[in-house]
């Protein structure tokens, strides 16, 4: 084996790529690499690093790269980032979605060495995106270190030919974003789209970027598989209402982790062509929920899966908006959270108890009317009643099971029916309505 | 070692839709400690269930419906009663029902029991006395045995007895039926039964002790009987004990007149009627079939004598009901306003049920024709007044606060039902009154005048929730109806039926006096069996009744049997005759050549006689003949005509014929042969003769003419034709003048078709259109028809014979 100086000086590296050059061979040969049962590892090895480097000098004295030295050093300087991120060799030079595979397709080459367009006017991807692109492994590498680093590689080199193939102008500003303030793993697809279906300028995607980064980790998969269900034509408008969502949350500091789970309920339990539709037409509650009560998306989250469950259950459509409207009208409620989450609580349990069977389903509207006649007849009540009567009711809900409550036909005792017996109750004497009410609910 | 229960919040929870939506009711019914006891009952309730069910799991998930019910019973009655009543009932329940593993008895509702109890009866119970109950009933059942359940029922019909008893001696009562159910002796299976039958011949006595029913009571608790003997004696206090229950009872025991009540009664009505004790001392007698109820003893009399004739006034007023036409109703002669209240079925319930409170109007019927019978008694039996009037005198007492027919039955007993009224109710009242007491005013104007004072009553008075406590007659309304169905059949069929019997028919004309002409072949007779012909003892009934009787006109027909016979002399054969013999030979040896002629022959008469013996068969017949006597009746004239005549002539060996007619209309006019010409008085005619009964209709003309168109065609030279007749003919279009001419016309026709009618008029209907087919027939008019039956054949004998 020659020395890699000799090497890199055979192959034809400028004396300004020089070091850089070396450095990433050295790398390269520092790699892992998968070996073969039936040949001699260090053999096999020798053979595959010569590859590399004949790949390597092919590309770089071939096509445009051979007559543009800018080119030259963000090829230089972007395989350097991938080999120094990479893992092994694998994801450098043999899968799809490798750093020399990204490399070639970025700077407008072919695999099989075919000519560059020597017209740079006609380059469908300019150099200033692409010095962006190799700069981001600088601070990829900065930001990545850890762990599943070859899965966050072999995205982020999928990411970059699937959208810089496609280049648009606002791909620099997140290209730009990415390269100088850090990774946003997990949502990149996110901010491409956003960015490109929305012709965003370098401050609006500046704001955007902002906006995604606030995402947690653990929910960003989730946001992408969301999107990735959604059919085309819905795929823009969805983008923006989950941008507009989550763009809210954070300003109203309500939870989005729960606000993404939410939504990936919808997208579990409806099929994939409704939950864009579904989607869209619930931003207005989810919107103002988020608005008038930051402290409700956790527990209408939950609520929220109860009821998909519960819609799904019965095969009624329309179920989880006239829900969300009865949450949003809890929302604007002029009460503490944690009596408006109660509210919200019995709301799902008023839901469940009137859509028990696919027969005899009952009319959306008059099922929202007794949530509203319970939530207001609780409501109305003075500070402490009010406190006991959601005490009692809850209790109950919690331990009068569903089924002994509404199984028998003659004594069926749904929950609104309940809060009218408690708030009477309270009405009459309250220290007794405890007594009497609790002692029937928790009797020991 | 005994399982013990816990408190299991899943059972509560379990019952919570029955529980929950009273609690706002309950609020204030219920202290906190008491809410938590009466949970605690509904618990362990089911925990009771579930411990004999040994599945807990099934049960929680099917509670039992029993148990629900009771959950929704309870609270019900709790938001229904006060807190004091309400915890008085849970400590009630909680004592006679606890879960306790040693103590489990069976999964009966015994809680139900008690708010059963309780909420029958805490208005009338003091608390001591309902508890007292449930104790019994915690003796009674308070045992692991499979007869929990009939222990229960035999409680309950001890509550349906001392129910009945007053509130002055019900607390001894009940002590005394706690001591019998914790009697060491009385094995615990058997408690429940011998209390039922304790209850039972208490209530039974105390119709007759009144309140001495507690001396009674208290000397069986401290009675040394056995079970068997005091079961016996509950069972059947009546033979076992009466002495006991005369001696305590005091006054003059029924079983010291019984006798003379009893040949009183007979004598008052003619009839077989018995005498028997009724279960109370209250002053009235009721009737049922063929006996008078009675009190038990009379004791408000000064002496024996006295209460004698209380018993007699008392036993007269039913007699009353029988002769002066109580039970003989008839709606025909009733005015419209009141017929209407009949409805269509002219039931007299349904003239009842006609007012707004029909116990009311009952009572007011029974008070005034109480009335009517009152007056007419003392018309008739003026020896009855004294004892009449003592009765009265004390029925009448006022009570504290007397409802409106209480003050009516005081007006109706006051001697002096003249007196000039003093209030608004004596104003209605008393003209009322006056107006039934005259004579021969009959059941038919009381139902009217009920019409009016009810009419009248209602307008002042909320008759609503009025009812008559203790009655001073009791009217038998079911032996009303049962007259009015048999009525149903006959005259008081408002329309004419429109069905043709099956049979030959035959057509006749009929006699149209107006116009003076035959209406030709205007009148369909249809020949049919007598319908409904069923077995009876009738004839042989009559035969035994009346057999003096009957053995005399039998042997009077075969008196005259001999005669029909007559012995012809100088036959030249036949028996010998030794005058002639002696005399033959006497002029044989004188050289005279003799007769031959010595022999004498028996020939029969040639009297050559038929006849038939007809009758009409109008519903009218049912009425009845004697008030006194109110089972013999026209129609029984009629059946006993045909047997004493059908007895005479089977005597004597004649042919006859029998038959009845009735029907409706001119297109039905159905004629049976109860006897043939020519068939023998047999089995049959005799069933037939015992169905006659009262049918429908009586078109005289046609049953006429068909009768002699039978006879006539027999062949012997004397046909009589016995024709008898009760009241006016009367059918749909055929009555009045128009029917008695065509009945005359119908005799001529007889006459002229050889036969001889012979009418027999009889009752107190005849009138001169009746009287005047004597003009062509042989008529005998009868105002008592008793005398009809011997009549007949002392009638055959002077004609034919």
């Amino acid at each position: 084996m020659k020395r890699l100086e000799t090497v890199v000086r055979d192959i034809g590296i400028d004396e300004r790529d020089k070091k850089l050059v070396i450095q990433t061979f050295k790398e390269y040969k520092k790699l892992k690499h998968q070996s073969r049962a039936d040949s001699n590892d260090s053999q096999y090895k020798e053979v595959q690093d010569q590859t590399f480097f004949d790949i390597y000098s092919s590309i770089y004295n071939s096509g445009p790269l051979a007559e543009d030295n800018t080119r030259r050093g963000l090829f230089v300087e972007a395989l350097s980032g991938v080999v120094s991120l990479s893992p092994s060799t694998t994801y450098v030079n043999r899968l799809k979605y490798s750093g020399t595979n990204a490399c070639i397709a970025l700077l407008g080459l072919k695999k099989e060495g075919k000519k560059i367009e020597k017209d740079p006017k006609k380059d469908p991807i300019p150099n200033r995106a692409l010095s962006l692109w190799a700069n981001s492994f600088g601070h990829l590498k900065h930001n990545w270190a850890g762990k599943n680093m070859p899965e966050k590689l072999g995205r982020y080199l999928r990411i970059s030919i699937d959208h810089l193939g496609n280049y648009h102008p606002s791909h620099e500003y997140v290209l730009q974003s990415i390269s100088t303030r850090g990774a946003i793993f997990g949502i990149e697809d996110f901010m491409f789209d956003l960015a490109k279906e929305n012709e965003l300028d370098e401050k609006t995607a500046s704001k955007y970027f902002t906006t995604l980064r606030k995402i947690p980790i653990r929910s960003r998969e989730i946001l992408e598989s969301i999107r990735k269900r959604i059919p085309k034509k819905n795929s823009q408008d969805v983008n923006n209402c989950l941008y507009s969502l989550l763009s809210k949350s954070r300003e109203n500091k309500s939870s989005i982790s729960s606000l993404i789970s939410l939504l990936a309920h919808v997208d579990r339990y409806l099929p994939d062509q409704e939950s864009g539709e579904a989607i869209l037409s619930n931003e207005p509650h989810l919107t103002s929920v988020i608005e008038t009560d930051n402290n409700a998306m956790e527990s209408l989250e939950k609520n929220t899966q109860e009821i998909l469950a519960w819609g799904n259950f019965v095969e009624s459509s329309g179920l989880l908006s006239h829900y969300l409207e009865v949450a949003e009208t809890i929302s604007r409620l002029e009460d503490d959270d944690s009596n408006k989450s109660s509210y919200r609580d019995l709301s799902t349990e008023i839901f469940k108890d009137y859509y028990r069977r696919n027969e005899d389903l009952p009319k959306h509207k008059d099922v929202q009317d007794k949530c509203y006649h319970a939530i207001e007849s609780i409501s109305s009540l003075e500070l402490f009643p009010r406190s006991l009567a959601i005490d009692l009711t809850t209790s109950a809900a919690k331990k009068l099971k569903r089924s002994i409550r509404l199984d028998r036909e003659e004594y069926s005792l749904p929950l609104d029916s309940l809060v009218e017996i408690v708030v009477n109750s309270i009405s009459i004497n309250a220290d007794k309505a405890n007594d009497f009410l609790g002692y029937v609910i928790k009797y020991r | 070692m005994a399982k013990q229960y816990s408190a299991d919040p899943e059972v509560i929870r379990n019952y919570a839709p029955n529980i929950m939506p009273k609690i706002p009711e309950l609020l204030d019914k219920l202290e906190k400690s008491d809410w938590r006891k009466a949970l605690k009952i509904i618990h362990d309730k089911h925990k009771m269930k579930v411990s004999t069910a040994a599945d807990v799991g099934s049960a929680l998930r099917n509670p039992e419906a029993g148990i629900e019910r009771f959950t929704i019973d309870f609270m019900d009655f709790i938001a229904r009663n006060d807190p004091e009543l309400n915890s008085y009932t849970i400590q009630e329940i909680s004592k006679i029902r606890t879960v306790d593993c040693t103590e489990i008895r069976s999964s009966l509702d015994l809680e139900g029991i008690i708010l059963d109890s309780i909420e029958t009866r805490s208005e009338t119970f003091s608390r001591k006395e309902l508890s007292q109950l449930h104790n019994i009933l915690k003796n009674i059942y308070a045992h692991r045995s499979k007869r929990a359940s009939s222990a229960i029922n035999f409680f309950d019909q001890f509550l349906s007895s001392i129910d009945n008893i007053p509130e002055s001696v019900r607390s001894k009562i009940i002590d005394h039926a706690y001591e019998i159910s914790t009697r060491d002796a009385v094995p615990l299976q058997d408690r429940g039964k011998l209390l039922a039958s304790y209850g039972n011949a208490t209530e039974r006595n105390l119709g007759v002790l009144g309140e001495r029913i507690v001396r009674w009571s208290s000397d069986i608790v401290t009675s040394n009987k056995s079970v068997k003997e005091l079961m016996e004696y509950f069972e059947d206090t009546h033979d076992y004990f009466n002495g006991d229950l005369e001696t305590i009872a005091g006054g003059t025991p029924l079983s010291q007149v019984h006798g003379r009540l009893l040949a009183y009664v007979q004598a008052l009505t003619g009839e077989n009627i018995k005498i028997e004790k009724s279960e109370t001392s209250d002053l009235y007698c009721s009737f049922s079939e063929d006996t008078f109820f009675l009190p038990f003893t009379v004791n408000v009399g000064k002496n024996d004598e006295n209460n004698l004739q209380i018993y007699k006034a008392i036993a007269s007023y039913q007699a009353g009901a029988f002769m002066f036409g109580t039970y003989d109703l008839d709606i025909s002669q009733v005015n419209q306003k009141t017929a209407k209240r009949f409805g269509e079925e002219g039931n007299i319930s349904n003239f009842f049920n006609s007012f707004d409170n029909p116990e009311f109007s009952q009572g007011l019927f029974e008070l005034l024709e109480f009335s009517r019978l009152d007056y007419r008694l003392k018309e008739k039996f003026p020896g009855l007044r004294e004892g009449i009037g003592n009765l009265k005198q004390h029925i009448s007492k006022s009570k504290k606060s007397p409802s409106l027919l209480d003050r009516i039955k005081t007006i109706v007993c006051r001697e002096d039902g003249n007196a000039n009224p003093i209030n608004n109710l004596e104003e209605i009242i008393t003209p009322e009154i006056n107006s039934l007491m005259i004579g021969g005013s009959t059941v038919e104007r009381t139902v009217e005048t009920v019409t009016r004072v009810y009419e009248k009553l209602s307008k002042k008075y909320n008759l609503a929730e009025e009812k008559l406590e203790e009655k001073i007659i009791d009217i038998n309304v079911e032996i009303i109806e049962r007259e009015r169905d048999k009525k149903e059949a006959s005259y008081l069929v408002a329309k004419p039926s429109d069905e043709l019997t099956l049979g030959n028919r035959f057509k006749y004309d009929e006699w149209d006096e107006s116009n003076n002409s035959y209406k030709p072949e205007f009148v369909q007779v249809v020949e049919t069996p007598y319908p409904e012909v069923t077995d009876n003892d009738y004839v042989s009934r009559v035969l035994q009744q009346d057999r003096e009787v009957i053995q005399r006109l039998r042997s009077i027909f075969e008196t005259l049997s001999p005669e029909e016979f007559e012995v012809i002399k100088k036959q030249l054969s036949g028996e010998v005759d030794y005058d002639l013999l002696v005399g033959a030979i006497a002029e044989k040896a004188s050289g005279i050549t003799p007769s031959e002629k010595v022999y004498t022959r028996e020939y029969k008469d040639q009297r050559s006689v038929t006849s038939m013996v007809l009758s009409e068969n109008s519903g009218s017949l049912r009425k009845f003949l004697d008030i006194k006597n109110p089972d013999f009746r026209l129609i029984d004239i009629i059946k006993k005509s045909k047997i004493y005549f059908s007895e005479a002539l089977d005597a004597i060996g004649d042919d006859y014929a029998l038959a009845a007619f009735s029907g409706e209309t001119e297109k039905n006019v159905e004629f049976h042969l109860l006897k043939d010409f020519g068939q023998s008085y047999d089995r049959d005619v005799k069933r037939n003769i015992g169905s006659i009964r009262p049918l429908k209709q009586n078109r005289d003309g046609a049953g006429i003419r068909h009768a002699t168109s039978l006879l006539s065609k027999q062949p012997e030279r004397l046909r009589m034709l016995f024709y008898l007749m009760e009241g006016l003919p009367h059918d749909f279009g055929y009555e009045s003048e128009y029917a008695i001419e065509d009945t005359k016309k119908a005799i001529i026709e007889s006459k002229q078709h050889g036969c001889l009618p012979i009418v027999i008029a009889s009752g107190k209907n005849v009138n001169e259109g009746i009287r005047s087919l004597s003009e062509h027939c042989l008529y005998r008019e009868v105002s008592d028809p008793k005398h009809v039956p011997l009549m007949l054949p002392d009638l055959y004998r002077r004609i034919a014979i």
